[in-house]
């Protein structure tokens, strides 16, 4: 399978298991963080989905990507998911991004005065989907090619050490997905440092 | 299908009808023009608009945080796609979905759509269309293409033309119907796409079907051409045809429809609508957009000289194979059940089951089977749950799947003996919800979250309203469960508030010193017989005391209601003045210092801003007075709308004109303090001032909302009033007072800016 790369790639990070999420306290932190340009990228608004079940939750919308207290696949957690990019990365690159900015989310998250008592990112627990079914289409080919990038970036980034299992979303329709289990559980701060840098001074 | 490095356009070039392709390839070719400056940007506007892409919220580059009016600094190097709309500033995408019929191909490829290119949400909209937000304009090209290839189009969503042609989701297994006018739909749909005859007109244009005069499914009352089946016998035999409306519509000043013909042969619709285009096309205004809808051009000529124009237009078209090319073909159209009409058992359901079958469950008129509704919140579908709608839907029902105006999505041809296992998957993922059709079933515009025109947050007050009822919705009493309410985030209606048992419609007021988010309560209309009548405003109410006049009404509904008394016969009884004297008290709210919830919107953390004019919001003396005196327009507007539910006209009429005397004179004589209360002398100075200055103008709607004023005084008190004119110059005088206050509120802000 060539590498055709794309931009289109987001990444969850899951919050502890059993974490109780206040979705609504999202909403002022989200305002907050466009205020303050906590995170990296053009942040432009706050959209609620509370009523969606299994849905996006409340999404921080961007112009390269969007940011979500995310509720789908039946868990709470930190979604990464970019839009926008002027060329396409390889594919692992393209992971690494969505990784790393999922967790400096969830690692602002956790620091945010205003979600105090939130949920914790312990960040062992990831998910990686490519949104681009012109280059991945669904189906096994597009998750094996996923599953490599998201191997060969953890990896890298000395996260594999320990064991990591995959396993794919089991809808034949869905976008290329891998869930990933960490056997020691980074942190939200230190996946995204392991991926490349260090998360932003707290405001 | 596998990976690939080939474009959407090579991939689906086998797949996409060649005409729907070459006119992406052009559009995309337009796109690239723009980039290069090549094309103007209201022409790309235009074009933009008539291929389903829109504007959003935000899209000039700027925005209120919450603590000041702040850039939003796009990389777009000072590229447009309209004016004042930055290039890379996401938009929304209109996705046309004629008559609301879906297949479950189609929704997934829409599912794949919203997640790649949109938030993974789809939304249906009252006129059953789908839209995608936050979508970028440099990905709409693919889009389109996606869509073409299972045969949908984004032609004319939007701008000036024939926008989507609704129907009854019910249309052809309803037991009230004449006939199924699905396939007339479709064909009159067909036709008008891209006609050459309705690519002149001065505003959009939008059609309804309806199956039967007395149920709300159609809405027709309300379209700028309206259907309704009918057959007749004629010389022994049973022929279809249908009641023909023109020139209804909501926005800021409701029309009723009047009939243009009581029966026209079905062989005669396509014609008839050509022939409608090409004289709304000649004789529509063009120039002010604000009286452009051609419900404005019915009621200047009068219904009796419109129809002699259509008739003598009609008598001069060259015939055209498609008028009747269509009418052997209909009966193609006839759907086929998945499954067999199996009885539903005699096991007792659950308490949900229950509820869900009383609600969301329709006996078709074919035995054995029903229609389910889907009742999707605020009209929002993910991606993920319309995958699996359309696997649910391949399993029950087939392709018959229909979106409704009441943003909900319906599942034609439900065997009965299903129904349990199907709520069951439908729980599953989320949409096994009961409540359709009532009063949790709130209908809602994108409002201030996405809208350009969006005043308070219609979107965030439903959501609030869903929650809080839900919980105690069976506890209520049944005519309470039954009543609807739909909200606007502005006065232009796209929410349908006016024919909603409890309608709202955004606007705000300056209390306290700060601009307070509000809703204009309207009540008493009528859903039924295709929104056979628009309620009336009552007064403005802040928006975060919204849910105690829902709770005040129906309480009150419930404890008052004379037997079987319609909703619209209670409000009706009451009078306006019994139900202003209801809300008054919750016109009130606690100063900012003691509670700056208040003045914050539903779902916004930010204190309320009228877009990027509203900052600061330290009104002065003078403004504070100003408001106060504004207060007494709007009594003598309600001293107007009591006279007329008395019947008297000329009251009603003398009254409205003596409300917007008196705003325009609180304007002038904050400028100038001598203005005395000499008519002439009042208007002379309002146009001087705030009209020709364009002080008064609304930043999209412009001096609309002054022309009534101005008519009014030029055309004197007419003789003998008639109730239509008198009841769209109540609206307008309204409107005239929000406008007042809009001024006030735009021109506050600005010396707050200032300063």
């Amino acid at each position: 399978m060539p590498d055709v790369g794309t931009s289109r790639v987001g990444a969850k990070v899951f919050a502890a298991p059993g974490a109780s999420v206040d979705l609504p306290a999202f909403i002022p932190a989200f305002h907050g963080w466009i205020q303050r340009a906590s995170l990296e990228g053009l942040l432009i608004d706050v959209a609620d989905y509370q009523h969606v079940p299994d849905g996006p939750g409340i999404m921080l919308i961007g112009h390269e990507a969007d940011r979500a207290l995310d509720m789908s696949h039946g868990r709470p957690g930190m979604l990464y998911q970019h839009k926008r990019d002027d060329r396409a990365p390889s594919l692992p690159d393209a992971v690494r991004r969505a990784l790393r900015q999922a967790a400096l989310a969830a690692a602002e998250a956790e620091r945010d005065p205003a979600l105090e008592g939130g949920p914790a990112f312990p960040g062992d627990e990831l998910m990686v989907r490519v949104t681009d079914r012109r280059a991945f289409p669904a189906g096994a080919e597009g998750s094996a090619a996923l599953e490599r990038a998201t191997r060969e970036v953890l990896d890298g980034a000395g996260l594999g050490g320990g064991g990591l299992v995959a396993c794919h979303d089991d809808d034949p329709k869905a976008a290329p997905t891998v869930f990933v289990t960490l056997a020691d559980p980074p942190g939200a701060a230190g996946l995204a440092e392991a991926l490349g840098q260090a998360p932003p001074v707290a405001p | 299908m596998t990976s690939t490095s080939a474009s959407w356009r090579e991939l689906l070039a086998d797949q996409m009808p060649p005409d729907l392709a070459e006119e992406i390839d052009v559009y995309e070719a337009q796109l690239d023009l723009r980039r290069a400056g090549k094309i103007d940007e209201r022409v790309f506007a235009e074009t933009r608009l008539r291929r389903g892409v829109y504007g959003q919220r935000y899209d000039n580059g700027h925005r209120h945080d919450g603590t000041a009016a702040k850039e939003l600094p796009f990389p777009s190097d000072g590229l447009t796609k309209g004016p004042d709309t930055v290039w890379d500033a996401p938009g929304m995408m209109r996705i046309k979905i004629p008559y609301g019929g879906v297949t479950p191909e189609q929704l997934d490829v829409l599912a794949d759509l919203a997640e790649e290119y949109s938030d993974a949400i789809l939304h249906i909209t009252t006129r059953q269309d789908v839209q995608l937000h936050y979508v970028h304009i440099d990905d709409t090209p693919d889009l389109m293409r996606r869509l073409a290839a299972v045969g949908i189009t984004t032609r004319e969503a939007c701008g000036n033309g024939v926008r989507n042609v609704t129907g009854c989701q019910l249309a052809g297994v309803c037991t009230t119907e004449a006939f199924d006018t699905t396939a007339y739909s479709d064909a009159l749909f067909r036709f008008l796409l891209g006609h050459p005859d309705c690519q002149d007109f001065g505003r959009k244009f939008k059609i309804a079907f309806s199956g039967c005069a007395d149920e709300p499914c159609g809405l027709v009352r309300m379209h700028d051409f309206g259907a309704i089946a009918q057959v007749k016998n004629v010389d022994g035999q049973e022929r279809r045809g249908f009641e023909i409306h023109v020139g209804g519509g909501l926005g800021t000043t409701p029309y009723q429809s009047k009939v243009l013909y009581e029966w026209l042969p079905a062989e005669e619709l396509l014609p008839v609508a050509q022939a409608i285009g090409r004289v709304f096309g000649r004789l529509g205004e063009k120039k002010n957009r604000n009286r452009a809808r051609i419900k404005f051009l019915v009621a200047k000529l009068g219904i009796e000289e419109f129809r002699r124009l259509i008739d003598e237009e009609r008598a001069g078209l060259t015939e055209d194979p498609r008028w009747t090319s269509y009418l052997p073909e209909v009966d193609s159209f006839d759907e086929e059940p998945a499954r067999e009409p199996l009885a539903l058992g005699d096991d007792v359901p659950s308490p949900e089951l229950a509820r869900w079958l009383e609600s969301n469950v329709y006996r078709q008129r074919q035995p054995g089977y029903v229609v389910a509704t889907v009742a999707l919140p605020l009209g929002d579908i993910s991606s993920w749950q319309t995958r699996r709608l359309g696997e649910i839907a391949r399993r029950y029902v087939g392709d018959h799947v229909r979106t409704t105006v009441e943003q909900n999505i319906v599942l034609r041809w439900v065997s009965e003996a299903d129904l349990p296992a199907l709520h069951e998957e439908l729980v599953a993922i989320g949409l096994g919800e009961p409540g359709a059709g009532s009063i949790v079933d709130i209908t809602a515009c994108p409002g201030t979250d996405t809208c350009k025109l969006g005043i308070s947050s219609s979107r965030g007050l439903a959501g609030e309203l869903r929650t809080r009822l839900a919980t105690r919705a069976y506890e209520m009493d049944e005519a309470a469960r039954g009543l609807r309410i739909k909200i606007s985030g502005c006065f232009n209606s796209c929410g349908q508030h006016h024919a909603a048992d409890i309608g709202f419609f955004g606007n705000s007021r300056k209390l306290d010193g700060y601009t307070v988010p509000h809703f204009q309560v309207v009540l008493g209309g009528m859903w039924r017989e295709n929104a056979g009548s628009y309620g009336m405003a009552i007064g403005a109410v802040p928006s975060k005391r919204i849910p105690e006049v829902v709770d005040t009404i129906t309480a009150r509904f419930v404890a008052e209601r004379q037997g079987e008394e319609s909703f619209q016969d209670f409000i009706a009884r009451l009078g306006k003045k019994e139900l202003g004297q209801m809300i008054a008290e919750l016109k009130t709210i606690p100063a900012h210092a003691d509670d700056p919830s208040y003045y914050t919107d539903w779902g916004d953390a930010r204190e309320f801003t009228m877009g990027d004019l509203g900052v600061g919001e330290c009104a002065g003396e003078v403004v504070s007075s100003l408001d106060l005196e504004l207060s007494g327009a709007e009594s003598i507007s309600f001293e107007a709308q009591v006279a007329f539910e008395d019947g008297d006209l000329v009251k009603a009429d003398e009254r409205a004109y003596a409300a917007m005397l008196a705003a325009a004179a609180v304007l002038v004589r904050a400028e100038y303090p001598l203005i005395g209360s000499d008519p002439d002398q009042i208007v002379n100075e309002f146009r001087e001032r705030f009209y020709d200055t364009k002080r008064f103008f609304d930043r999209f709607a412009g001096g609309k909302f002054a022309r009534p004023l101005f008519d009014r005084h030029a055309a004197g008190a007419p003789a003998e009033p008639g109730e239509d004119d008198v009841r769209y110059l109540l609206e307008e005088t309204n409107l005239f007072i929000d406008a007042a206050h809009q001024m006030e509120i735009r021109e506050a802000g600005a010396q707050s800016a200032a300063v």
